[in-house]
């Protein structure tokens, strides 16, 4: 199947290009952008003018809601994502089971191909912050980072212990940048409308 | 320095940092002299007649202790074994106190092991001039007579230093067997000195020893001569240096497939004890290549070497 994606503002960050031109895509590749040939015969033209033409994004956070009563299983947060052009889906290890083992990461990805689930490791086991994970393996089941989430490493050596072994083998870490105990029961930004909203507010200081 | 007297001469061991080439070539031959040619058996001399060797063990020691042993009594020298954990320093003696006792018994030998890094030396400092300590292994610091070993191992099978790239793996960050090999291997020129193990068992700053670092064990073991194998302390996992589990030996274990990324025959020496699956693998251990029986073995040669030198050193200054 051939497809003319015409006249759209085509961004490409990776390849430094931001112009409005036509893309041409060949049985799901792009191959041409620019000059479309005129033997390329499209089966389908899309007029994209006065629209962005982006590659696939990739939510570096998706955490869905698999256990609860209305939340979304991970093929519907999987599918809502594809509609709204989010081809990749990282998924954080404080999920359920807990991605501190090499069969839960796999067993995670196999929910989805399209778009693409990668796991994000646990960075101690059951994010205890007692014990460094198996990271390797973790690697190996295809984690792409590895994260605490948001519970806090409380013994600041056990966290330096966790940057060290992942840095052995150059395997990225993810911190969330908030202390825990300064940001406990708060559910907003500590400001006017938290205030005003009789909510708990979470200070500047815990980030 | 307080392990030279004034000949520049060695009167206690206490660390290989600050020996010349020198210093270390006359032990290591010395050691030799106590074998009887061709027949791989150790020497009974009188070197130490009439002395007494103190054995102050104040951490476990099975085989440091007995070739300790062992080589006072192939010198003829009284042995005195203290099982210090167990004795005096439990009922609130000092070590200096422990000492001076030791001293008014006339013990001229004091071997000393303790768990706090520069114990050997704060011993050195309050004994008589006639009194030779020997560091037996001090917290994290020094381990001089394992080091000297290994490197009478190495000699013996594997020849010149400078020819050989060695590589030591495992728990560098706690060795005191490791700061003392690494000291011993530059003193004597090796080519190239590595160490190898995750960034959570190498020290800060170890490259200014002179070492070159690895975090990938085949890669870290290429064009190498020489493996010399650390034990794991299995509590390392408990204090969360490493995962639970088998993490640490399927990257670091030395197998006979990570065995193969070294250069063909490569030597591998290990302080002991082994641990079998934990860093090394029962069939590599037991390999012709593997010569950890033969470094007890030399150990008892090298620590006779090491206390007639120093009784020998310490004789002329009283």
């Amino acid at each position: 199947m051939n497809i003319v994606i015409k006249n759209g503002r085509v961004i490409d960050v990776a390849n430094k290009l931001d112009k409005t031109t036509d893309i041409a895509i060949e049985n799901g590749k792009i191959k041409h952008i620019g000059d479309i040939p005129a033997h390329f015969v499209a089966t389908q033209t899309i007029d994209a003018r006065d629209r962005w033409v982006l590659p696939g994004l990739i939510d570096i956070c998706n955490r869905p809601q698999m256990h609860h009563p209305q939340g979304a299983s991970l093929i519907n947060e999987a599918n809502a994502a594809l509609k709204r052009g989010i081809t990749t889906l990282c998924i954080p290890p404080d999920c359920d089971p807990i991605l501190d083992t090499s069969a839960n990461a796999i067993r995670l990805k196999q929910n989805s191909t399209l778009p693409a689930i990668h796991p994000i490791g646990a960075l101690t086991t059951a994010l205890s912050g007692e014990a460094i994970a198996d990271l390797t393996s973790l690697k190996e089941a295809g984690c792409v980072a590895f994260s605490n989430a948001q519970r806090p490493i409380a013994d600041t050596k056990m966290l330096r212990h966790c940057y060290d072994y992942a840095a052995s083998f150059n395997l990225t870490v993810i911190v969330a940048p908030q202390c825990a105990m300064l940001a406990k029961v708060g559910i907003a930004h500590e400001g006017f409308v938290a205030l005003r909203l009789g909510w708990h507010g979470i200070p500047v200081s815990s980030e | 320095m307080l392990q030279f007297n004034k000949q520049k001469r060695l009167k206690h061991l206490l660390t290989i940092d600050g020996l010349k080439k020198d210093h270390i070539t006359e032990i290591l031959n010395r050691a030799e002299d106590f074998f009887i040619p061709h027949t791989g058996e150790i020497k009974q001399t009188n070197d130490l007649h009439g002395k007494t060797v103190a054995n102050l063990f104040f951490e476990p020691s099975t085989r440091t202790r007995s070739t300790f042993e062992l080589a006072a009594k192939k010198l003829s020298a009284n042995v005195l074994n203290l099982d210090i954990s167990h004795s005096s320093t439990s009922k609130g003696e000092s070590l200096r106190d422990t000492v001076r006792n030791l001293q008014a018994m006339q013990c001229q030998v004091f071997v000393v092991r303790h768990s706090a890094s520069g114990a050997a030396h704060f011993v050195a400092e309050h004994v008589n001039e006639d009194v030779a300590i020997i560091n037996a292994g001090d917290g994290c610091h020094a381990h001089p007579t394992q080091a000297l070993l290994d490197m009478f191992t190495i000699r013996k099978h594997r020849g010149e230093f400078h020819k050989l790239n060695v590589a030591i793996i495992g728990d560098i960050l706690h060795s005191r067997v490791a700061r003392s090999q690494i000291n011993a291997l530059q003193i004597l020129g090796a080519a190239q000195v590595r160490v190898i193990g995750p960034q959570t068992l190498i020290p800060k700053h170890i490259e200014q020893m002179g070492v070159k670092v690895f975090h990938d064990l085949r890669q870290g073991l290429q064009g190498v001569d020489v493996i010399m194998m650390l034990r794991l302390q299995l509590e390392r996992m408990q204090s969360g240096l490493l995962p639970k589990g088998n993490a640490y030996y399927r990257l670091f274990g030395l197998t006979s497939e990570s065995y193969q990324a070294a250069n063909p025959d490569a030597l591998i020496i290990h302080p002991g004890p082994i641990n079998r699956g934990v860093e090394i693998d029962s069939d590599i251990a037991d390999s012709p290549n593997a010569v950890i029986l033969d470094q007890v073995t030399n150990g008892i040669a090298i620590r006779m070497a090491v206390m007639s030198l120093l009784t020998e050193n310490t004789k002329g200054l009283t």
